[in-house]
């Protein structure tokens, strides 16, 4: 039993997250906001690769728990009047109800056809959004033209949230690795008719990484959507956002904890460096490395961490 | 009291019906065998029994108690599981995590002992040597015998084996039939699907013939190679 | 109006609809039922196919009709060639890598498209198409059924040729067994090259159709992608002739909401059906799609 022991790479997890939780203090305002854009993209690829890197499931949807989280947090704070933090804890809950009663219907769907359910879902999710206001008269998505959050304190409150956010989406990903559940994960994604006459509940345990996923999902649109003080459903439902989190996972390495950090630090600082001066040729460049990934380095960039110390392999309970 | 019971046990796939009113009893530690043409049903009888096909009709009996309409990892944890025709297995996972993950959520225990268990059944099966090996380089003889110790670590008392032995030269079959014998000494019953007849002869205390679905024959081995309706229902198909 | 007239109008405009959604879906239903390709990037050679219309048409003065196998041509070598060289490479590796490289590909499509020819809408003006058919009460655009009347035929034709010819006897027997097919002396690669062309080529004619009476701008794919995964699974993922079922179940629906709900609502109404036939019904509408 090594529950307690940590390996080498989660002690320098650590002492990155000590370096981190200091670097406010040693940075600039368009640092910190860098970091905090790593970080929230972090936590959303980190989110889906509980699901997609785990369980085997190609969650085409996940920006549905995004733009509930943003949009519930939201109207928490702007019509009861709730504190942030309060606000987002309680949308979280509103997420996590809300993938409960989509998740169980939805997860018996395998493949191919989970893909494409979760994709209809997230654009019937945008859709509805779009129109709530009209349809319901209950202002709350504020249709196309969205929704106006008060500006907040600074950006140190952000940097912070999103980084325990991140963190916890991480150190959730480490604690796949070594525990049961994680190890039920794993066998449903890699045979689930298998994993079930093995005894392995398979659509309790991918209802409870669908949950936990949305819920991180949901916090972290929450966060975005007060720190950006503007959200519309067409963003904060969009497709766009799926695939960066897909991206990030691939290239960082899928069903690895440290994969999606990773491919979320090397994106946000290749869309830094090339994204606000060449939009398209980025957005292109982008769609090559995904082939160029897939095809070629299909481990990502914690594949190749991994191939050098691939001597540990088997059990490690 | 027999350990398992199927009682007019019936599925039928729109007008074609895969299995028609079978009746069967397995009694504890025994060792049954089902044989019958390609087609007569016998992994349908096996998948509505581990819960992996809702009957159309009749009803499973575990211990006396009805266990049909059950999820398959339901009917696992409960005590029945199958191997599978073509051997599955996790194919990235090693050898031991294969063992190791049916530990774990068939029998229910936690890692520590899971490993030490899946240990155990991987040296029964003569892999341990292979533990630490990714399971998709294993040889079919190999898969077969990984599927075995698989399902021994589900803890399942009935153990329902699908051709288990497909696809092995005569030496591996004594080999495995020497090996089913031990799990049954260990406490296990034992419901063998066979195309090789000197196999069941050798191994099966009772055997049961489908043919289109029914059960033709039921009895001791030598009985029922003798019957003139099995005889029959296996006229051109070559037996060794 | 009358309410009965209103609701034969609504039919007629689902009806049309409904052609042009066959023809746009009917390569994603194709590639996947051969080689089992998800392909995300589908809309995207609709997309293209529009295009190829609008600048032949604007640009180089050609008739609309004739830039129809013009665009076939170009998707059919487009597609072609990605299959050939790229996607050919992803065989026998899990659902989800095709899916991946696909949706790389739509990425570097629509971009590129964006890089070319911005975002603007354009509108293919066709003047002998600005007229309808007036049957009593009810209009019939001359340029949507035109476009329905190809998109069905595109169907009709690909459906013979799979049952008729020997290329498509090669193809339906890739899509059995590559490994049979590869004893019989086909070359799998080759096929799924010709199958993927095929498909794109309809696809790409697809677009044109749609450029006839709707504008033409490089985000449609996505929207096209999406109706064209609700027109295969309702129709039943893998059997090519049920798209037809799959379209018109879409396109009246469409067309009903618009009618009669708000027309806001119209891509909700799509994707929903989309959801509910995967959940309950999966084989699709006539029950005869490949289940896994």
């Amino acid at each position: 039993m090594r529950f307690l022991s940590l390996g080498p790479g989660e002690v320098a997890a650590l002492l990155l997250l000590l370096l981190l939780l200091l670097f406010p203090a040693a940075a600039g305002a368009y640092q910190i906001r860098l970091a905090t854009v790593i970080f929230m993209w972090a936590a959303l690829a980190g989110s889906w690769n509980l699901l997609a890197g785990y369980a085997g499931a190609v969650d085409l949807g996940p920006v549905v728990y995004y733009g509930v989280g943003a949009f519930a947090t939201a109207a928490l704070m702007l019509r009861a009047h709730l504190p942030f933090l309060v606000s987002l804890v309680l949308a979280g809950g509103v997420a996590m109800v809300i993938a409960y009663a989509v998740g169980t219907p939805t997860l018996r769907l395998r493949g191919a056809y989970f893909a494409i359910g979760t994709l209809a879902l997230a654009e019937s999710a945008k859709q509805l959004a779009l129109a709530w206001d009209r349809l319901t008269g209950i202002p709350l998505t504020g249709g196309s033209a969205g929704v106006s959050l008060p500006l907040s304190a600074g950006y140190l409150l952000f940097y912070y949230v999103m980084l325990a956010l991140a963190s916890l989406v991480t150190a959730a990903a480490l604690w796949l690795g070594r525990s049961k559940f994680g190890y039920g994960l794993r066998a449903i994604g890699e045979n689930d008719r298998l994993a079930e006459a093995s005894g392995v509940n398979i659509h309790r345990l991918k209802r409870r990484v669908y949950v936990g996923s949305a819920l991180l999902i949901a916090w972290t649109g929450g966060t975005a959507g007060y720190w950006l003080s503007y959200i519309n459903a067409s963003d904060f439902f969009g497709a766009g956002l799926t695939f960066q989190m897909v991206v990030m996972v691939l290239l960082g390495g899928l069903g690895t904890p440290f994969g999606p950090p990773l491919g979320a630090l090397f994106l946000t600082l290749a869309a830094e460096i090339l994204g606000t001066r060449f939009v398209y040729h980025y957005l292109i460049a982008i769609g090559v490395l995904i082939v160029a990934v897939s095809l070629f380095m299909p481990a990502g960039l914690a594949g190749v961490g991994r191939l050098l110390r691939s001597r540990r392999a088997g059990v490690q309970p | 009291m027999s350990i398992l019971e199927v009682r007019a046990l019936t599925k039928s796939f729109g007008s074609l019906v895969a299995l028609d009113r079978v009746d069967l009893k397995l009694a504890e530690g025994e060792i049954l065998g089902i044989i019958g043409p390609n087609g007569a049903g016998k992994s349908t009888l096996f998948n509505l029994i581990a819960g992996l096909e809702r009957p159309s009709a009749g009803a499973v009996y575990y211990r006396g108690a009805a266990i049909s309409g059950l999820t398959t990892d339901a009917v696992c944890r409960l005590g029945i599981t199958k191997t599978f025709q073509i051997p599955q297995l996790f194919p990235r996972m090693s050898v031991l995590e294969n063992v190791f993950v049916a530990g774990l959520y068939g029998k229910g225990v936690s890692l520590g002992p899971a490993r030490y268990q899946a240990e155990t059944w991987l040296e029964f099966v003569g892999l341990a040597d292979k533990a630490a090996a990714a399971a998709e380089t294993l040889s079919l003889p190999e898969r077969r015998r990984l599927d075995l110790a698989r399902v021994l670590a589900t803890d399942a008392r009935v153990l329902l084996l699908d051709e288990n032995m497909a696809g092995l030269n005569q030496r591996e079959v004594a080999a495995s039939v020497a090996l089913l014998r031990q799990v049954r000494d260990r406490g296990r019953s034992l419901m063998v699907i066979e195309h090789i007849m000197r196999a069941i002869a050798d191994l099966a205390d009772r055997v049961l013939v489908l043919n289109y679905g029914e059960k033709i024959a039921e009895g001791r081995p030598r009985d029922v190679m003798r019957d003139p309706a099995v005889i029959k229902a296996y006229l051109g198909e070559a037996y060794t | 109006m009358t309410l009965l007239a209103d609701l034969v109008q609504t039919l007629i405009n689902g009806i049309l609809q409904a052609g042009v959604y066959a023809a746009a879906a009917v390569g994603l239903s194709l590639i996947f039922g051969v080689s089992g390709i998800l392909n995300a990037a589908h809309g995207e050679l609709v997309m293209l196919g529009a295009f190829a219309t609008y600048w032949l048409v604007s640009a180089a003065g050609v008739d609309p009709f004739l830039t129809l196998p013009i665009s076939f041509a170009l998707l059919f070598a487009l597609g072609y060639l990605l299959q050939y060289f790229i996607l050919n490479r992803t065989l026998g590796s899990p659902l989800l890598l095709s899916l991946l490289v696909t949706f790389g590909i739509s990425l570097i499509l629509v971009n590129t498209a964006l890089r070319l020819w911005s975002a603007d809408y354009r509108l293919v003006r066709i003047a002998y198409f600005e007229r309808s058919l007036i049957l009593g009460p009810f209009i019939i655009p001359l340029s949507r059924l035109v476009a329905c009347a190809v998109g069905v035929g595109m169907v009709v034709g690909l459906t013979g040729l799979l049952q008729r010819t020997h290329l498509g006897r090669m193809i339906r027997a890739t899509a059995q067994d590559w490994e049979m097919a590869r004893l019989l002396g086909v070359s799998h690669r080759m096929i799924y090259a010709v199958t993927f062309g095929l498909g794109a080529g309809i696809s790409g004619v697809a677009g044109s159709l749609i450029a006839f009476y709707a504008p033409v701008e490089p985000y449609m794919g996505l929207t096209y992608t999406l109706f064209a995964f609700s027109v295969v699974v309702l129709g039943g993922l893998g059997y090519i002739p049920g798209v037809v079922w799959g379209g018109l179940a879409l396109g009246i629906a469409q067309a009903l909401t618009e009618t009669y709900l708000e027309s806001g609502l119209s891509l909700l109404v799509a994707f929903f059906l989309l959801y509910l036939i995967l959940r309950f019904m999966p084989a699709g509408i006539m029950g005869k799609g490949r289940l896994e």
